[in-house]
C-alpha cells in the first residue's frame, strides 16, 4: 500500500514542480515587466493564476474534478486504485516501488507536517496575543472603525483589540478578522495617521486579504521544499500590503497625505507578524509602498478589477492546456496486455495515415 | 358386439390415445417453457436503466493511469419487444474517430446477462455474460477475444458496467491476462442527456 501510495505520490509531485518552476518562472517575469502603472489588481490576478494552475490542474484539488475539467489526474488515479482495493475489483499495481522513491515521500510528508506545525505554532502565538494579551479597544475608536468600515463597503465592522505588547498595527484571522492596536501607538498618533492605518487594515478586512494569506500558506506547506513557491507567496503578499494602501488611499482623499503617513513610519521597520497583515511594513516591501503611491492619481476601481478577471482567466487559459499533456505513456514493448498493445498499434496506423493521405484506405482499419 | 371385441376395442383405444394424452402432457410442459424462456421477464428490467442518449467521456489506461477524456455520444433503445437494449455511439480513442454498436440482453435459459459488441476498429464480435452484483449497481460480464496481433485466441476479458446513479453509468474493458490488478484498458463515464 505505502508502495502504491509513493508511486502515486512521485506521478503527482515531479511533474507538479516543473510545472509549477515553469509557471513561477513565466509569471514572475511577466509580473516584473508590467509597467509601473499597471494595476496592483492585475499584478496579483497574475500571481492568482500560479495558486490556481499549481492546485487545480495538477494538485490535490484537481484529484476531485471530473476528467473533462482536468484531464490529466494522477491523484485521481490514485484514490480509484484506493478506493477499488475494498471492493476487489481492481487495485494498484504491485509493482513495488525504487526505494528511493519512497524515502523521498516520507522525507516531504515530514516536510509538510514540519512546515505545518511551524505555521501553525506561530498562529496560535500570534492569536494567542491578539486575544489574550489585548483588551476591547475604546468606544471612541470602535465608533470610528465602524464609520470608515462603512465608507469601505463592509456589512459589519471587524473587532478591534488594543495590545500592551504589539509592535505595531494589524489585522489578524481569515475567517473573523480582528484588528489590533498598539496601546502607546493608539495614545499617540495624530488623527489623520489613525485614519490612514485604520483605513489600510479595513482595505485587507475588505479584500479578504486573511484568506489569502491562507491560501498562500497552503501552498508553500506543500510544496516547502520549493524556493519559487516561497518567493511568490512572498511577492503576493506584497502585492495584498499595495493593494490594501491602493484602497485607504482612495478613501484618503489625498495619496500624498497617506504617502507621507507611510513614509513617516518607514522609519520604524519593524517585522509585523506572520499572519497579520501589518500597515508597517516590511523593509522588502517599504520601497514598492512607496513607489506605487508615487502617482497622484489611483487606477479605476472597477477597471482595474476587469482587467485583473480577464488577466486571470487569459493566464489560466493559456496554461491550462500544458497539464494535458503530462500523461506519459509507456514505451509500446512496455505495455501491458494484448489489448493495450491492439490500441497502441492501431494509434500509430491511424498516425500514420494522417502523415501520408496518399496512403490506400485499406491500411487504415481506423477509418469508419 | 360381443364382450371381447369391445374389450379388444377398448385396448386398443386406450393403447392410441394414451400416447396422445402423453405428448399432450409433454407439449403443455414445453410450451410452458417456451413462455417462460421466450418472453422477457423480471430481470430484463433492469436493462431499463440504459435507454436514453449520453454523451460520454472516453479514457485509455496504457499504463496505471488514464489518458485525457476524450468526448463521444451514445444512444440506447428497445430492440424485439423489451429483450434488448441496442446502443450506437460514437466518439474517439487516442485521437482516432470510433464508431460501434452494442447489444445487451438477458438470456432466460441461462439466466445470464448477455452482450454482443462491435466497433470500427475491428471485424470481429465481442461475445460475453455475466451477472449483476447483489447490490445491483455493477454489472459484470465475462468474454473471450481474439488477440490477431500475436495469433492468441480466447484472451479473457471483462467488462463492468456500473451504475453510480441513475443518470451516470461507467463502462470499464480489463485485459484479464494483465494480472490481478491493473487490467484497466478503457472506461467510458456516461452521462444522460436531459
Amino acid at each position: 500500500m505505502s508502495s502504491t501510495l509513493a508511486q502515486h505520490w512521485w506521478a503527482w509531485i515531479a511533474p507538479a514542480s516543473a510545472q509549477f518552476t515553469l509557471f513561477a518562472l513565466v509569471v514572475g517575469a511577466l509580473e516584473r515587466a508590467l509597467p509601473g502603472r499597471t494595476p496592483t489588481a492585475v499584478r496579483s490576478a497574475l500571481l492568482w493564476s500560479l495558486w490556481t494552475l499549481a492546485f487545480l490542474s495538477t494538485g490535490p484539488i484537481g484529484a476531485l474534478l471530473p476528467a473533462s475539467v482536468s484531464p490529466w489526474n494522477p491523484l485521481a488515479a490514485a484514490w480509484e486504485s484506493l478506493r477499488s482495493v475494498g471492493d476487489g475489483t481492481d487495485g494498484p499495481s504491485t509493482d513495488r516501488s525504487p526505494a528511493w522513491m519512497l524515502a523521498l515521500a516520507v522525507i516531504w510528508l515530514a516536510g509538510v507536517g514540519g512546515t505545518l506545525a511551524a505555521w501553525t505554532r506561530t498562529w496560535r502565538r500570534e492569536r494567542h496575543a491578539s486575544r489574550i494579551d489585548s483588551r476591547s479597544a475604546p468606544m471612541s475608536v470602535r465608533r470610528e472603525v465602524s464609520r470608515l468600515a462603512r465608507e469601505l463597503g463592509l456589512a459589519r465592522a471587524p473587532r478591534v483589540r488594543v495590545s500592551e505588547v504589539a509592535k505595531g498595527p494589524a489585522t489578524f484571522g481569515a475567517l473573523t478578522p480582528t484588528i489590533l492596536l498598539p496601546a502607546e501607538w493608539l495614545a499617540t498618533s495624530p488623527r489623520l495617521e489613525r485614519r490612514h492605518v485604520l483605513l489600510h487594515e479595513l482595505a485587507h478586512v475588505r479584500r479578504r486579504d486573511g484568506l489569502a494569506a491562507v491560501a498562500w500558506t497552503a501552498l508553500r506547506v506543500l510544496f516547502w521544499f520549493h524556493p519559487l513557491a516561497h518567493w511568490t507567496a512572498s511577492r503576493a503578499a506584497v502585492l495584498r500590503e499595495l493593494g490594501a494602501d491602493e484602497r485607504a488611499a482612495a478613501r484618503c482623499g489625498s495619496v500624498a497625505e497617506y504617502r507621507r503617513t507611510l513614509l513617516a513610519h518607514a522609519r520604524a521597520l519593524v517585522a509585523p507578524p506572520k499572519f497579520a497583515a501589518g500597515f508597517f511594513p516590511s523593509r522588502a516591501a517599504i520601497v514598492s509602498r512607496l513607489c506605487a503611491l508615487e502617482r497622484d492619481a489611483l487606477p479605476h476601481a472597477v477597471a482595474s478589477r476587469a482587467l485583473a478577471a480577464a488577466t486571470f482567466v487569459t493566464a489560466v487559459a493559456c496554461c491550462a492546456p500544458l497539464a494535458s499533456r503530462a500523461v506519459a505513456t509507456p514505451a509500446f514493448e512496455d505495455l501491458q496486455g494484448c489489448l493495450r498493445k491492439r490500441y497502441a498499434v492501431l494509434a500509430a496506423l491511424a498516425a500514420e495515415r494522417a502523415s501520408n493521405p496518399s496512403l490506400p484506405e485499406s491500411s487504415d482499419p481506423t477509418r469508419p | 358386439m360381443n364382450t371381447t371385441s369391445i374389450a379388444a376395442l377398448a385396448a386398443l383405444c386406450a393403447l392410441t390415445l394414451a400416447p396422445a394424452r402423453q405428448s399432450e402432457a409433454d407439449m403443455k410442459k414445453m410450451m410452458e417453457q417456451a413462455a417462460r424462456f421466450t418472453q422477457p421477464g423480471e430481470a430484463h428490467k433492469p436493462l431499463e436503466r440504459f435507454l436514453g442518449e449520453w454523451t460520454t467521456e472516453t479514457r485509455m489506461f496504457m499504463g496505471d493511469q488514464g489518458g485525457p477524456a476524450e468526448a463521444g455520444t451514445a444512444k440506447f433503445r428497445w430492440r424485439l419487444d423489451g429483450r434488448v437494449v441496442e446502443a450506437d455511439w460514437a466518439g474517439s480513442m487516442m485521437n482516432m474517430p470510433v464508431k460501434g454498436a452494442t447489444w445487451l440482453g438477458y438470456d432466460n435459459f441461462k439466466m445470464s446477462y448477455v452482450m454482443t459488441a462491435i466497433h470500427s476498429f475491428d471485424t470481429a464480435m465481442a461475445h460475453a455474460e455475466g451477472d449483476m452484483t447483489r447490490d445491483g449497481k455493477s454489472l459484470l460480464l465475462y468474454g473471450t477475444i481474439d488477440e490477431y496481433l500475436t495469433g492468441e485466441h480466447d484472451k479473457m476479458v471483462k467488462y463492468i458496467w456500473r451504475f453510480p446513479s441513475a443518470d451516470k453509468m461507467v463502462f470499464e474493458v480489463h485485459d484479464l491476462p494483465i494480472g490481478e490488478t491493473g487490467t484497466k484498458v478503457v472506461e467510458v463515464q456516461y452521462t444522460r442527456v436531459k
